[in-house]
């Protein structure tokens, strides 16, 4: 049971982040007052804009999730070596959404109530057959044979009350119209199905080899009639080779080496394999007075309700996505476990992914499902555990280190150059053949063939490119995470300390801090400047020359203000996108935990047989050197949530330290 | 042991079921949020009120060059770019020919000639109206689902000449009609012959 409030976050204009960019640093808004003391609405400085405070009390969005679940298990062995088992999983959450805007709110004076219900619910039936033999001494068996049914449910219903009667009464009965919200493709009930059949094979050989043999066929609800049946597997193998050879134990104790190679294949989102048509959608262009609502009522007429072909392009051959996996790998440990080293690297390439992009509107729709392309992964995990000193008094000091590299590639998008997908403010998130995935995509500069921006001489701004480029990768390149554990007698000190290497992104938040001018970074605004560049022409998007050929640095000066605002150089309000992306790297203390182990004679008569105190610190310091020093920005923010769209931040609310204390107790 | 058949013949009995009842148990992939069939009463309005809607950015942007009105945006100056008139191009495509495509393919199957005569003129006006407005547009390629996704753009003046034969096509479904209302009350407009 989850029971969530928030007031209004988000890129919204009504949100709390962006109002406080309107107020002055040396205004502090704790203690004056924002209702108006005759009917209560928002008291604020700036016009259509709400105060924070008056937005927390009468605009709240409430969540309340609430999860349902059970397993029942069923399992004998009517053979010594055979096992028998059967699971029936039940799991299903509702969760119950309310949105307020406030009767008298600066941003919507009448106010609203939205109301979002979701029911989702999956049942999953695993029946599985095991069979585990020794075949000879040396040679062990373990077979399974199992099969798998699995049926999922979203249910959802979403309505909108416009124009709240009494204040701050949240139901929606009393709002003088509700009007169901149209979900996107009208998708309120969605439910599929797959079942599946599977073997997972395992021989171990004198405890130092081992070979694994896995295979699965799905038959996904999905997917269309000709395809929905797929098979994928794999193999993998392990070998001690230290055990094996007999090797001399004295510095490499402990060494092993895998392989595997594995295909894994994945269905589709429901619905989206056969055309269908909509009812009273809203016909037209995208805003007033060129879309018309239905049902349609000319003045005087009858009322039409209609039904429209969707704009969504189906795809009756779609096909499942596939995902093939080469890992290698080798875990050796030195000087009797003090050092221990984990070496994976893995090649993942996808295959077929299915994908929604924009269509030709020319083709009767204006987006289509396709399966595209490929893309690659390769990586290395690297995991290092060092223990240097373990004493006999107690004391032990263990280190764990984990580096985690991945480069993606967008290899083929099935013969298109590029397509767009997500992302936030005006820009988005763009796959180009040969070039990592997911970069963001934006406004840029225009630059001449050296890179120098162009400036446009009658500004002092820089000039615009004319496309949409990719101004930003968000990937980063290497993830480090280091962990100190410190034990002294009943004691533990734990310090998890986090380095993110790299990685991009377009955070709007800095560029409203800048050129909003809250913070110190702002300090020289008395003083002109001169955007680094050189001038170009306005026309054709090449660098100006003087009488004797040479390119002419930029020469004309900006105030501050000017620079970080409308279209400007940036990082800016209005700017071109490309100036407020950002290098993300960051060093974070993740977590610090104190913990002391209970002594046992402490405990003599009471039911718990352990029982484990900490007291923890999460997120307590962060740099993230490549951003403006004083807006202490933490890039640990997506405004998209964790999908494919990533290195968004559009006003996002900042990461928050978090202290806790833990008591862990066992009987 | 007689455990043993017992489970042996109950896990053939659910394997036989789970054969037969399979492909009936994942044939669940229709919509049922929307219509996967349209009737040519509803059909009809949807394509006379997208026509008219998507014509708001073509009538705006046209009068403005031609100064019957002024509004303050790039078009007053002269500014026109290739986005200019995006709505009204992917509305008459997504929106209006597609359902007019699907009134004349349905009413033909089914004789209803009054729809497809009414949808064969709208087209002709619109076809006509776009060509006007773009010169070489995409037009028999269209609305082909996934068997075109890229339709080629084909010379305005051939299209012209279509456009004549649909016209006369559309005369002669009208008259196959008896006397009296061409359709149901259910168009907004073109209720008479």
């Amino acid at each position: 049971m989850i029971r969530q409030k928030t007031p209004p976050i988000g890129g919204t204009t009504s949100s709390i982040m962006s109002t406080l960019m309107y107020v002055p640093t040396s205004y502090d808004l704790t203690n004056y007052p924002f209702e108006n003391p005759i009917d209560g609405s928002n008291v604020y400085d700036y016009t259509g804009i709400d105060n924070p405070y008056w937005s927390v009390k009468h605009s709240p969005s409430t969540s309340s999730v609430d999860r349902y679940y059970g397993n029942l298990v069923l399992g004998f062995d009517p053979l010594p070596w055979l096992n028998i088992q059967n699971t029936v999983g039940f799991n299903a959450y509702t969760d119950r959404r309310m949105s307020v805007r406030g009767k008298g709110a600066s941003s919507y004076p009448n106010g609203s109530i939205t109301s979002d219900n979701i029911y989702r619910q999956e049942l999953d039936n695993t029946l599985l057959l095991t069979v585990t033999r020794a075949l000879n001494p040396d040679l062990s068996l373990r077979a399974i044979v199992g099969n798998n049914v699995n049926q999922r449910i979203t249910d959802r219903k979403a309505f909108y009350g416009d124009n709240i009667i009494v204040a701050d009464l949240v139901d929606m009965n009393n709002t003088s119209s509700v009007t169901p919200i149209q979900l996107i493709n009208n998708r309120n009930v969605l439910k599929q199905r797959y079942y599946a059949f599977f073997t997972d094979i395992t021989l171990d050989y004198k405890n130092f080899a081992s070979l694994n043999l896995v295979g699965r066929n799905d038959v996904s609800s999905t997917l269309p009639a000709n395809n929905r049946s797929y098979f994928y597997g794999g193999v993998n193998g392990s070998l001690v080779f230290t055990e094996a050879f007999h090797l001399s134990k004295d510095i490499l104790n402990f060494g092993k080496v895998r392989a595997g190679y594995t295909r894994v294949g994945n269905e589709a989102s429901p619905y989206q394999t056969e055309s269908f048509y909509q009812t009273n959608p809203v016909l037209g262009g995208g805003g007033t007075p060129s879309n018309v609502g239905l049902p349609f009522t000319p003045a005087g007429g009858m009322t039409y309700n209609v039904v429209t072909q969707a704009n969504l392009l189906t795809n009756a051959n779609l096909k499942p996505e596939f995902i093939t996996e080469l890992e290698l790998g080798t875990e050796l440990q030195f000087f009797n476990n003090r050092i221990g080293i984990d070496f994976t690297y893995y090649n993942k390439r996808s295959t077929s992914q299915i994908f929604e992009v924009t269509a030709a509107p020319s083709s009767g729709f204006t987006t289509q499902i396709l399966n595209l392309g490929e893309a690659t992964n390769k990586g290395v995990e690297i995991g290092l555990n060092l223990s240097p000193i373990q004493t006999h008094n107690g004391f032990n000091w263990d280190i764990s280190a984990n580096f985690t590299r991945n480069r993606n590639m967008i290899k083929d998008l099935g013969g298109f150059q590029r397509f767009s997908y997500g992302g936030a403010n005006g820009t988005s998130s763009v796959h180009i053949v040969g070039q990592p995935y997911g970069q963001i995509q934006g406004t840029a500069y225009a630059r001449d063939e050296e890179g120098n921006v162009l400036i446009d001489p009658n500004t002092g701004k820089p000039l615009v490119s004319g496309s949409l480029k990719a101004i930003g990768n968000p990937n980063p390149d290497f993830i480090l995470g280091i962990t100190n554990n410190f034990k002294f007698r009943n004691f533990t000190l734990n310090v998890l300390f986090d380095w993110k290497q790299g990685g991009q992104m377009f955070s709007r938040t800095v560029a409203e801090m800048l050129s909003r001018g809250v913070t110190r970074d702002m300090e020289n605004r008395e003083v002109t400047i001169v955007s680094p560049g050189v001038l170009g022409d306005i026309n054709t998007l090449t660098a100006l020359r003087d009488e004797r050929g040479n390119k002419i640095p930029n020469n004309v000066a900006l105030s501050w203000e000017d620079h970080f605002f409308s279209g400007s150089m940036g990082p800016g309000n209005g700017g071109i996108n490309e100036g407020s992306v950002f290098d993300a790297t960051v060093f974070r203390l993740r977590e610090i935990s104190l913990g002391y182990e209970i002594p046992k004679s402490f405990l003599g008569k009471t039911p718990f047989g352990s029982a484990f105190i900490s007291i923890t610190g999460r997120n307590l310091w962060y740099n993230a050197p490549n951003f403006p020093k004083y807006t202490n920005f933490d890039p640990e923010v997506s405004s998209l949530g964790a999908g494919n769209s990533q290195g968004y931040d559009n006003l996002t609310v900042p990461t928050t330290k978090r202290y806790g204390v833990n008591l862990r107790c066992s009987f | 042991m007689m455990t043993v058949k017992n489970i042996v013949y109950t896990l053939g009995l659910a394997g036989l079921l789970s054969v037969t009842g399979c492909s009936k148990f994942v044939d669940i992939n229709t919509d049922p949020n929307n219509p996967t069939e349209a009737e040519l009463p509803l059909l009809l309005p949807a394509t006379e009120v997208s026509l008219v809607a998507n014509m708001y950015q073509m009538n705006s942007g046209a009068s403005t060059f031609v100064q019957h009105v002024v509004f303050s945006g790039a078009l007053s100056r002269y500014q026109q770019q290739g986005t200019t008139f995006d709505d009204s191009w992917t509305g008459f495509y997504s929106q209006t020919l597609n359902d007019l495509e699907a009134i004349i393919t349905k009413g033909t199957a089914e004789q209803q000639w009054g729809y497809v005569a009414i949808a064969k003129l709208e087209k002709a006006y619109l076809v006509s109206l776009m060509v006007d407005m773009w010169g070489d547009i995409p037009y028999s390629q269209t609305q082909q689902g996934q068997a075109n996704t890229s339709p080629a753009f084909e010379d305005g003046q051939e299209i012209y000449e279509k456009v004549l034969t649909m016209i006369d096509e559309a005369i002669a479904d009208a008259g196959k009609t008896n006397a009296g209302p061409m359709v149901p009350a259910t168009s907004v407009s073109y209720i008479r012959r």
